[in-house]
């Protein structure tokens, strides 16, 4: 039970002693629905993400590229930046990144592309829950839309307790 | 994606089983913080040293998403050019550790599968990183399909110049 104090200025302050509440693995149930998480994508995305591998002239940041690589001028997002989407929903749902850092698994499947100027939503449902041995793993079934409601990635996720 | 290697790699020289390249990399806060901001995770876990002390992890961590490039700087590395002539279509990713600061990590790229499907040629790339310990911390299997180099291609000359080929 958390301990609030009050100041001589009767501000509140929180419990400095008490502990971090991450969710557990009991507390999930098969059929949980996680909190969803918005990513807005702009033609920045593409550029940032490009920047990290030295990226100056793909499809991904010149429209004419675009054309020939993809087929459209729009210069789509790489996939790597839509699934990338996944981790901040997986660790703002369970309050952590333990259970996703030690053995985590994402499996994914890029429907659609994803031009600047889109807004994905990201959806989790809890789809199961395993023991094995000595390792708790939960799955989750992702999926991220866009603003029109089409899906444009799906895929599975286990996180690891 | 840059093609500055001077090996084209071929739909034939991908042979399963075979490792193309491997590149080793001693882990930076910057490495940490830059890939986080380029996927725009603003999350300070991988950034902020006194905020991350009071999560559960205890220290500033690598995301789980972390890829160094991928698999573009051990192809350029070895002078091997491919980039823009695929289309990335599924990934199963794991993390089995996670990856801290001052961690020297080996990325192994090895061609794990290619086949035929509907008429497309689709092949997987299985990357591999292991810790100073030898041991596996993460692994990709990335499938993408084959399109061929893309036309017009634009590349840059030395004054940062676009020059369509």
């Amino acid at each position: 039970m958390s301990e609030k104090t009050k100041t001589k200025y009767q501000v509140t302050v929180g419990d400095e002693s008490a502990k971090l509440k991450t969710v557990t693995f009991d507390e999930i149930n098969i059929g949980d629905e996680l909190p969803q998480y918005t990513k807005w994508i702009t033609s920045q995305s593409g550029m940032r993400f490009g920047r990290t591998y030295k990226d100056v002239f793909s499809g991904h940041i010149n429209p004419k590229v675009s054309e020939g690589q993809f087929g459209v001028r729009s210069m789509p997002v790489q996939g790597a930046v839509i699934e990338a989407g996944v981790t901040p929903l997986i660790i703002n749902w369970l309050r952590s990144a333990k259970p996703w850092l030690y053995g985590g698994r994402q499996e994914s499947k890029f429907i659609q592309i994803v031009v600047p100027g889109d807004t994905l939503i990201y959806h989790g449902k809890v789809l199961d829950k395993i023991i094995e041995k000595d390792k708790k793993y939960v799955m989750v079934d992702v999926f991220a839309e866009n603003q029109k409601g089409e899906k444009v990635m799906v895929g599975t996720v286990r996180v690891a307790f | 994606m840059p093609e500055v290697g001077v090996i084209d790699i071929k739909w034939e020289d991908l042979v399963p089983g075979k490792v193309i390249a491997s590149q080793s990399y001693l882990i930076t806060p910057d490495d940490i913080r830059e890939e986080a901001e380029a996927y725009e995770d603003y999350n300070p876990l991988y950034s902020d040293p006194e905020f991350a002390k009071n999560t559960d992890m205890g220290c500033v961590v690598a995301p789980f998403y972390i890829t160094l490039g991928e698999f573009l700087p051990p192809l350029m590395k070895a002078g091997l050019k491919m980039g823009i002539n695929t289309i990335y279509s599924s990934s199963i990713k794991e993390s089995f550790k996670p990856i801290f600061v001052g961690d020297l990590i080996t990325k192994k790229l090895i061609v794990e599968d290619k086949y035929e499907k509907r008429g497309k040629k689709f092949y997987t790339w299985r990357i591999e990183w292991f810790n100073q310990d030898g041991e596996l911390v993460k692994r990709h299997l990335r499938t993408s399909y084959w399109v061929g180099t893309p036309q017009p291609l634009i590349k840059l000359d030395r004054k940062g110049r676009e020059v369509v080929e």
